[in-house]
Formats: structure tokens, C-alpha cells, sequence
């Protein structure tokens, strides 16, 4: 062939651009004789798209081409030269089965001899497909072929489905009869099925017709097709060598076939031999092997006794088969052929590996034994398999059973029957089996593992949900439903950007991307119940690049969570707000006390002068009057200093009966993060007796926190791993609480504890130096007492007292 | 016993006490001043006739807790409460343990003084009530027992055909009891015993009637 009319837009490339179709260039180089200089020498570059998967690039040749072609290809090279030419070789590796044509087409000084291939797997396989038919051991019944065919087709069209039928005659002509079928995934089910109408019909008078439609829908009343997930059907017709229409072979598909012309091809090829058999059953009546071989045949049938030894003596696989004396009719029953197979059955056949089952050596002895008179017929796995098999309907398939054994796990095996019929009669039934515990084990613990999953996945306390690559929800559990307030079919199938309140920075569905990108990650994000409701979520995402990309999500509902936030916050800012108001008011309050006792010193003065010099006999009305003025003046600035304390003390206290302990408790919920932050340690003792007090509660907490805060400051300069606050209630007498606030800081001096309480006088650089005095003065408006005493061992300890509230009152 | 009465000035605050001491000592009264409760008990002496001006809040001891001690004796001079910041709690408080008053500061001296005048009045009148009481306390120390039943029953108003009746003893008995229960009281009538029995807070003794 001239490689340059054949493919002409190929010629002499110089470099091949990668992912051309289906090309393959094989560059040899070339020596000045322009001889190939060796073999090894030759490269190919490979860009193959035709199914995606085939990408070869700068390769060795040998390596390329599977061993057993190599020898050839190099001759081909050899020998082809300028003549030009065509080769098929089957390339090496995981594309064993992938055949290239190779074609000749030019050589060039540079790159040496080009090629030029396409893919010619398709050949091969049609080719192989009819050597396999060749090689079908002879003579078989026409049942066997048949079931052979049928099995063959959807091998290789990859049907769902095949079957053969032909039109019953009269008086049920318009019925049709199912001969064989195979179905790679089901179970056949030998009954005869009413699949007849337009496009059956059309086949039968010679028309090869595809439906793209399901064969559910189009024959809604053969069982058959009623688990078969197809959407297309393809009828063709049997026909005789002569033209006489024999029936109709079907092939059912998942999906309609990408190369029809190559599906009708491989039909036609088979439906040859098909019709020939279906032909040779109407002759001869019923099927059977023809028991006189004829002479030619001899040599066929040893052969493939022989191969057929080989293989069942060999295998490692249980095998045996079973054979009644007489043909058992289907039209009794499938159970009935159960029964009689398994009381009057005879094992015709089996091999060391099934006799080992039994706990035998060899097979010899217990070929020829009753089924009767074997147990493992009568109760054991085997019959089991058969009669699960029947159970569902059918005769042939494929059964695991599980053998309980006496001080042994169980086993368990598998079995795959297959009944030999002939015409509507049961003859034999050949039986594979084998030991599938280890698997079975296996898929037990995953399914355990399964099971342990799915349990957690549901009783877990967060939500979870599971998202596909398109982020639409697939899956959620229990806890989610709650949390959203759905039920399953509201969310399911849902985009996740359905759960996004809109009140993120970013969107749900770009943190749910995120988590592809950075890994897992948590975050707060605003959520939405079904009813629109936003609520707090906590989410983390994280995403599997495997099962088709899933994205988790994990939710808690951080609601309530974040309503006692609120209120802790809303309790502090007014804790904050009173204190301020507080310290103004002390402040005011303070300066006013201040000045109140010089004021009343003043007064006193005064005034006692005025009498003393009354009381004398000096006359003095000027010194007299001055006197006069100056008591009347102190005393009007003790006045207003009066009116002012009584405007602050207007601002009533918020008294309410409560614990000790209680206002305890929440100072250092208050607290709580200084506390930390100091590393200091805290040790509390509550009053076991916890009595009740009539207290405002801010500000009795006010001073709590006043003290702690000032304990915490006392303890700066002890080092970390002593620091020690200790604070306590008790009952100081049967009239009043007593709360003590200890700390191991350093200490103050018995002198300046006094200090401490005036106001304006600070230890602190920040300080006002009002704490304490607003502390004791709050005390004090209680009714309690505020100071300091050391305790025995140095530690500084403040204490208050608070009166209990009587029960009385 | 001290017989001039003296004004005791508890106060932390020197311009106060030294103040408060001019003030008083104007009118001619005799003044104390101590810096502290704890001062004033360690010099205390429940005889000193006179009032005590308590400022309520000083370190150590507050005016209301020295009180409240003070309060736990069996006599206790009055007490003038001073504070610079009262309010009515504490008012309340240091009343219910007795204090006569509660003055403001700064205070008008008329007031002041009026206060402490009248608490020297009455610690003057009850210091004699209870001379007196010791007096009849002493005097009904040296009835025999016999003759306290006699006293105690006559003089809550039950004729002495009853006392006998109920200490089982005869008409005659009693009114020997009686006169000499007179006596020794130095009661120169029924009337006086009776008055002398109230002032001792006496009350008729639980005795069963005997069965004759």
C-alpha cells in the first residue's frame, strides 16, 4: 500500500505534535548507508487518543511492542524499506489487549523510516472472537451453543443483556419463546417471555432495529427487563442460511452504543452460528449430543476431552456435576428439579479440590455416588446453594453459603450452578465452589466498620453534612435535621449556599471550596434554618479527593452559646457603666466626707471661741461678729456639701436576697480571664452554710472584683509557680457573713493599711486611689465593715463582713 | 466614783477631738478625747458619771462595734453618735443597740450641746437609780428566804390569808414575816415596800398551794 495516499496529511513529519489522534511515528535512525543501524536504536512516540488512556512518548521500541511481537516488527522493518507496508502488533504492557496497524509511510535522512499506526484493536478483537468460535469444543448440545452464543455477544458488545427467541407455533404464534440468554450480572431465569410487538416484529421480518428506549418501558409486563437499568434495545433477526426468518436475537443496553455499525457487526457474525443451531434443534427435535460422532470428529473430541481434564482436574476450584437417570421436565417445577436432583442425583463428575471438601483424598471413589448417600448433597453447603437458588426462582447463578462446622468458625462458599437443559428438560448441573470466607470475613468488617460509621455519623451531636463535587448536599445526619429544623427531603439535593444567612464576609459555598484548596479548617460563620431563621454556627470543612470529591461539613449550633456570651457581656458593660457612675459619685462623696470633717472642726471652733468669749469679761463686738460670720459660713458650706451627698445618695441601691457564695461565684466567672492570665492559683472555699444576704449584688461584686483585681496586682512580683489567692466565705458570727480575699503578694505595712483606705491615695501609677474607700463605703451601706488584717503567716488578707438577712424580715 | 460628770470623746480625727474638746470644755464641761475605741476601753471605767460622743467610723473598732460592747454591760452611759456620713441604717443599727443620738457633721454647736446636757441629765438620773437599787438590792440580800417568799408574794397585792395559804403556814407567821421584811427593807409603809419591790423588778414566785 502507498503510505502516501493512504495518509497523505501524515507525511513526513518532522516532529509529531503530541496528542495528534491516532498516530504512531516510529523514528529509526538511520546510518549513511542508510541501512537501520541497529534495532535497539528505534524510538516511537506515541499520542494516543482515541480512548484517552494510551500515551506512549519516546520510547524504546522493544519496549512499546509485547515481547512475543518484537521479532516480527524488527523483520518488518528490516524488509519493508522503500516497499512500504502494514503491520499489526499488540502493544506491551497494560495495553496487551490494544493492537496498533502499523503503516509504513516514508523515510527521511534526518529521522529515518516513519510510520504511521491506528488503532486496529477492534479487528483483533472481532478476529479473536472468531477463532474463539472455531476453537468451541465439538460436539456440544444445541442448548450449550446457544447459551455460549448469547454469552460471547454480551461479552463482547458489552450488552446488559442478550437473549434468543423465537415465535412459539400455533396456536400461540403470537407469543414468543425465550431459547437462551445471558446477562454477565443477572441470573438467568429459563421462562418463557411474551416479548412481542412492533420492533420484535419488525426484526423477525429481517430488520435490524435500535430503540433508544428502555425495554422496561416498552415491555412493562416481562419480568425480565424489570431490574434492568437500559436505555436501548437492539433487535435483530435470525434468519436461515436460505432467508427464512427463525426469530429475533436482543441486546439489551446500559446505554446506546457509541459504535452501532461494530454492535450489528459482532451480531451478524454470531447470529450466523446462532441461526445454524436454532436450525439443527428444529430438525432434530429436542437437544441433544448427538451420541454416533461422526468419524471426522474424533480427533476434536479427544482433544478437548483432554484439554477439558486438564482444567478440571487441575483446578484448584471445587468442581462437580450432578446427573439425574432420566431428563427431569422444567414444567414440574423449578423446586420439584431440585428435589429430585438432590434424592436421586448421581455426582457424574468431580475433582480432587471438591473431594478434599468432603475430607477425601481423591475424587476417584466418589465418582458414581448417590447424592443420597452423600451428606453434603443431602444437608450440607451444596444443597443449600441449590435450593437458595431455586428459592429465588432460579436454576442458575450464583450462591453463597455459609458452613457451620463442629468447634470450627464457620466457612463460607460460594457456588456457581449451571444446569444443562434440553428442550424444556433438566439433564445435568455443573457446579463450581469455592472457599470465600476470607473475602466474606472481609466484607463483614467492612461492613462492621460500615455500620460503626454510619452510627456514629448518625448519634453524632454535630451536624454533619456531605457534600458532592457540585456542593449540593448527599447526605446529612440526624443532628443536622435538628439543627436546620428540616426533615431529609427538604435538604437533600440542596446547594449549600441554601444554609448561607448572607451575612459572611465570605459565602458558605467559597469556604466549602476553601476546604479543597487548604486542607481542613474551622470556622464561625451565620447559618440559616430551613424557615430562614439565621443562627451562630461553628462549621468545619474538610474535603476527600477521593469517591468523587466529597466535601464534609461539621456544624455546631453555637446559639445558645452565644446568647449567654451576650448576656455575659451585657452583665459586665453594666457591671462596667455602675462602677463608673460609682466612682464619680465616691468621688464626689469622698471629696465631700474630706471636707466635711475640717468643715465640723471649723464649726466647733468657732463656735466654742464665740462661747468662750462670751463667757469672759473682754467686750469685743467686732471680734465677736467676725467669729459670727465665720461659724455661719462653715456652716452653710457643711450645707451644700449636704445637699450634694444627699443628691448622690439618692441613687438608690438595687437590694435583693441573695448568697454569699452566689455573688461569689460570678465575680469569678468575672474575673476568670485576669485570673488566667496572672497564673496565679486560686483556691476558693465556700461557706457549706451559704446564708442569705440582702445586698445589691453589682455592687457587692464590685467590690469582690475590686479586691481580687488588687490581689492579683499584690502577687505580680511573687514568682509564677507561687502565686496563691485564697478566698473564702464563712459565717463570722450568726449575724453576718464574712468574705476574706488572701494573697501571698508582698505584704502592706501594718501603717499604711489605714492609707489604703483614704481616699486619693494609690499604690499604683494608674490608680485613683478610689477603689478601696467606694469598696468599704459600699460595704459600709450595707451595713457590713470593710478592712485589712494580715494573716498569721504575712499573707495580706481583706475581709467584709455582710449582715445576714434575718429571716424575719 | 467620779462625780463630775465628763464628756469621753472617741475620735480619730485630731481637728475633731481637739475641736469637740473646746467646744464642750466652752460650757464648762469636763471632756476626754481618745484617738480610738481600743484607747477608750483600756481607760474605762463604768463608774465615770458623764456621756460619751462616739464617732462611727474609726480604724480598728468602729464607734458602732465599741457600742455594741459597751452596750453588753449592765450600765452603760448614753451614747452621742457622730458621723459624717450617716444614713438611716446605721442610724437604725446604732439605735436598737441604745445610742440616745445620731448627729450629722457638721453639727451646730446649740445642738450639740443640747444633746449632751440632756445625756448628762440622764445618766446622772439613772446612775441614781441605780445607787438606789443597789441600796435595796443590798438591803433585800439580808431577808431570809423565808421572809423574800413573804416579801415577794405580799407585794404583788396578795392578802396574807393567801400567802399563808399557799406557803402553808399559818395567818399568824406571815405577819411576823412581814414586819420584819419592813424592817430590814427600812420601809416605813406597805406603799414604800411596794414601790422598793417594782424599782427591783420583783415578781410573785411560782409556788403551789399546799393541800391541807
Amino acid at each position: 500500500m502507498n503510505a502516501h495516499d493512504r495518509e497523505p496529511d501524515h507525511a513526513l513529519p518532522r516532529v509529531l505534535p503530541s496528542g495528534v489522534g491516532r498516530g504512531v511515528v516510529w523514528s529509526d535512525q538511520l546510518d549513511g548507508d542508510r541501512r537501520i543501524s541497529s534495532s535497539s536504536s528505534l524510538s516511537m512516540r506515541l499520542g494516543w487518543s482515541a480512548n484517552g488512556d494510551a500515551r506512549i512518548e519516546h520510547r524504546s521500541w522493544t519496549q512499546a511492542v509485547c515481547v512475543e511481537d518484537r521479532e516480527r516488527a524488527r523483520r518488518f522493518l528490516e524488509a519493508a524499506d522503500l516497499e512500504g507496508g502494514e503491520i499489526d502488533l499488540r502493544l506491551a504492557g497494560g495495553h496487551r489487549h490494544e493492537w496498533i496497524r502499523l503503516s509504513l509511510v516514508g523515510k527521511d535522512d534526518e529521522n529515518g523510516l516513519l510510520c504511521v499506526a491506528r488503532d486496529a484493536t477492534r479487528e483483533h478483537q472481532l478476529a479473536s472472537a472468531m477463532e474463539a468460535w472455531a476453537a468451541t469444543p465439538e460436539p456440544r448440545s444445541s442448548a450449550w451453543t446457544l447459551g455460549r452464543s448469547v454469552e460471547h455477544l454480551a461479552h463482547l458488545t458489552g450488552a446488559e443483556l442478550v437473549l434468543i427467541s423465537e415465535r412459539l407455533p400455533e396456536p400461540d404464534q403470537d407469543r414468543a419463546r425465550v431459547l437462551a440468554m445471558a446477562a454477565p450480572h443477572t441470573a438467568v431465569q429459563i421462562l418463557e417471555h411474551g416479548i412481542r410487538g412492533e420492533p420484535w416484529e419488525d426484526a423477525f421480518e429481517g430488520r435490524t432495529i435500535l430503540t433508544r428506549e428502555s425495554p422496561r418501558e416498552r415491555w412493562p409486563n416481562v419480568p425480565l427487563f424489570q431490574h434492568l437499568e437500559a436505555q436501548a434495545f437492539l433487535c435483530f433477526p435470525l434468519g436461515s442460511p436460505e432467508g427464512q426468518p427463525l426469530g429475533v436475537v436482543m441486546g439489551v443496553f446500559r446505554q446506546v452504543p457509541d459504535d452501532q455499525d461494530w454492535v450489528e457487526d459482532l451480531f451478524r457474525l454470531c447470529t450466523g452460528r446462532i441461526a445454524l443451531e436454532v436450525q439443527r434443534m428444529h430438525s432434530v427435535g429436542k437437544f441433544v449430543v448427538p451420541v454416533e460422532t461422526p468419524d471426522q470428529h474424533t480427533g476434536l473430541i479427544s482433544r478437548s476431552a483432554e484439554r477439558y481434564r486438564a482444567y478440571v482436574e487441575g483446578a484448584a476450584t471445587a468442581i462437580w456435576c450432578l446427573e439425574t437417570d432420566h431428563p427431569i421436565s422444567l414444567r414440574s417445577g423449578l423446586t420439584e428439579v431440585a428435589n429430585q436432583i438432590l434424592k436421586h442425583g448421581r455426582l457424574v463428575e468431580c475433582n480432587d479440590a471438591f473431594a478434599h471438601t468432603l475430607g477425601r483424598q481423591t475424587a476417584r471413589d466418589l465418582v458414581g455416588a448417590r447424592t443420597s448417600e452423600l451428606p453434603a448433597f443431602a444437608e450440607g453447603a451444596p444443597g443449600q446453594a441449590l435450593r437458595k437458588l431455586i428459592d429465588a426462582e432460579f436454576l442458575v447463578g450464583h450462591a453463597e453459603v455459609a458452613e457451620v462446622r463442629k468447634g470450627a468458625p464457620a466457612r463460607h462458599l460460594a457456588f456457581d450452578l449451571l444446569p444443562i437443559l434440553e428442550d424444556g428438560a433438566f439433564l445435568r448441573l455443573w457446579a463450581t465452589q469455592s472457599d470465600v470466607t476470607q473475602s466474606v470475613e472481609e466484607r463483614e468488617a467492612l461492613r462492621a466498620s460500615h455500620r460503626q460509621l454510619t452510627s456514629i455519623f448518625d448519634s453524632a451531636l454535630d451536624g454533619i453534612f456531605v457534600l458532592d463535587q457540585a456542593l449540593s448536599v448527599v447526605d446529612v445526619n440526624g443532628a443536622f435535621l435538628g439543627i436546620a429544623g428540616a426533615d431529609h427531603h427538604d435538604v437533600l439535593g440542596k446547594h449549600v449556599s441554601a444554609f448561607d444567612a448572607g451575612s459572611n464576609s465570605a459565602t458558605v459555598e467559597s469556604l466549602a471550596r476553601a476546604a479543597e484548596a487548604q486542607g481542613p479548617y474551622r470556622i464561625r460563620v451565620s447559618l440559616q434554618r430551613m424557615d430562614g431563621t439565621p443562627f451562630p454556627a461553628e462549621v468545619s470543612f474538610c474535603h476527600r479527593n477521593d469517591e468523587g470529591g466529597r466535601t464534609y461539613g461539621f456544624v455546631r449550633d453555637r446559639s445558645v452559646e452565644v446568647d449567654a456570651e451576650e448576656r455575659d457581656r451585657m452583665h459586665r458593660n453594666q457591671l462596667t457603666h455602675i462602677s463608673r457612675l460609682n466612682t464619680v459619685g465616691e468621688m464626689a462623696a469622698g471629696i465631700a466626707h474630706e471636707l466635711n470633717q475640717p468643715l465640723a472642726a471649723i464649726v466647733n471652733y468657732t463656735r466654742g471661741g464665740i462661747r468662750h468669749l462670751r463667757a469672759s469679761d473682754v467686750e469685743n463686738p467686732e471680734l465677736m461678729r467676725a467669729l459670727e460670720a465665720a461659724a455661719d459660713q462653715a456652716e452653710r458650706a457643711g450645707d451644700v456639701i449636704r445637699r450634694i451627698r444627699s443628691f448622690i445618695r439618692r441613687g438608690e441601691k438595687q437590694v435583693e436576697i441573695t448568697r454569699l457564695n452566689d455573688i461569689l461565684r460570678e465575680s469569678l466567672a468575672l474575673a476568670e480571664f485576669s485570673i488566667r492570665r496572672s497564673q496565679v492559683r486560686l483556691e476558693v472555699d465556700y461557706d457549706p452554710e451559704d446564708r442569705l444576704v440582702l445586698a445589691d449584688r453589682i455592687q457587692v461584686e464590685q467590690v469582690l472584683l475590686n479586691l481580687i483585681r488588687n490581689a492579683l496586682d499584690a502577687v505580680r512580683e511573687t514568682p509564677e509557680s507561687e502565686r496563691v489567692i485564697r478566698i473564702r466565705t464563712l459565717s463570722q458570727s450568726e449575724h453576718a457573713g464574712l468574705v476574706l480575699v488572701c494573697d501571698n503578694g508582698p505584704g502592706l505595712d501594718p501603717s499604711d493599711v489605714e492609707d489604703a483606705f483614704a481616699p486619693f491615695v494609690s499604690t499604683k501609677a494608674e490608680g485613683i486611689g478610689l477603689g478601696l474607700p467606694i469598696s468599704r463605703s459600699i460595704i459600709e451601706a450595707h451595713g457590713g465593715r470593710l478592712w485589712c488584717e494580715p494573716l498569721e503567716d504575712g499573707t495580706t488578707c481583706f475581709r467584709f463582713t455582710l449582715p445576714f438577712r434575718s429571716e424575719h424580715a | 466614783m467620779t462625780d463630775i460628770p465628763t464628756v469621753f470623746v472617741v475620735d480619730d480625727e485630731p481637728a475633731m477631738r481637739d475641736s469637740l474638746k473646746f467646744l464642750i470644755g466652752s460650757v464648762g464641761i469636763a471632756v476626754r478625747c481618745f484617738a480610738s475605741a481600743e484607747e477608750f476601753l483600756a481607760s474605762y471605767d463604768p463608774r465615770a458619771a458623764g456621756c460619751i460622743v462616739l464617732d462611727v467610723r474609726m480604724p480598728g473598732l468602729s464607734g458602732l462595734e465599741l457600742h455594741e460592747q459597751l452596750a453588753q454591760e449592765r450600765f452603760t452611759p448614753p451614747v452621742l453618735m457622730i458621723t459624717g456620713h450617716g444614713d438611716v441604717q446605721m442610724a437604725v443599727r446604732a439605735m436598737k443597740v441604745g445610742a440616745m443620738d445620731f448627729i450629722e457633721k457638721p453639727f451646730s454647736d446649740q445642738v450639740l450641746l443640747e444633746h449632751i446636757h440632756h445625756a448628762i441629765e440622764v445618766d446622772t438620773k439613772r446612775r441614781a437609780e441605780l445607787e438606789e437599787l443597789v441600796v435595796l438590792e443590798a438591803r433585800r440580800s439580808t431577808l431570809t428566804s423565808r421572809e423574800r417568799e413573804v416579801f415577794s408574794l405580799v407585794v404583788v397585792g396578795k392578802p396574807n390569808k393567801v400567802v399563808a395559804h399557799e406557803l402553808g403556814l399559818s395567818q399568824k407567821t406571815i405577819e411576823v414575816h412581814r414586819a420584819h421584811a419592813m424592817e430590814k427593807m427600812k420601809a416605813n409603809s406597805f406603799a414604800e415596800l411596794v414601790k422598793m419591790a417594782v424599782a427591783l423588778g420583783e415578781r410573785a414566785p411560782d409556788v403551789h398551794p399546799t393541800k391541807e
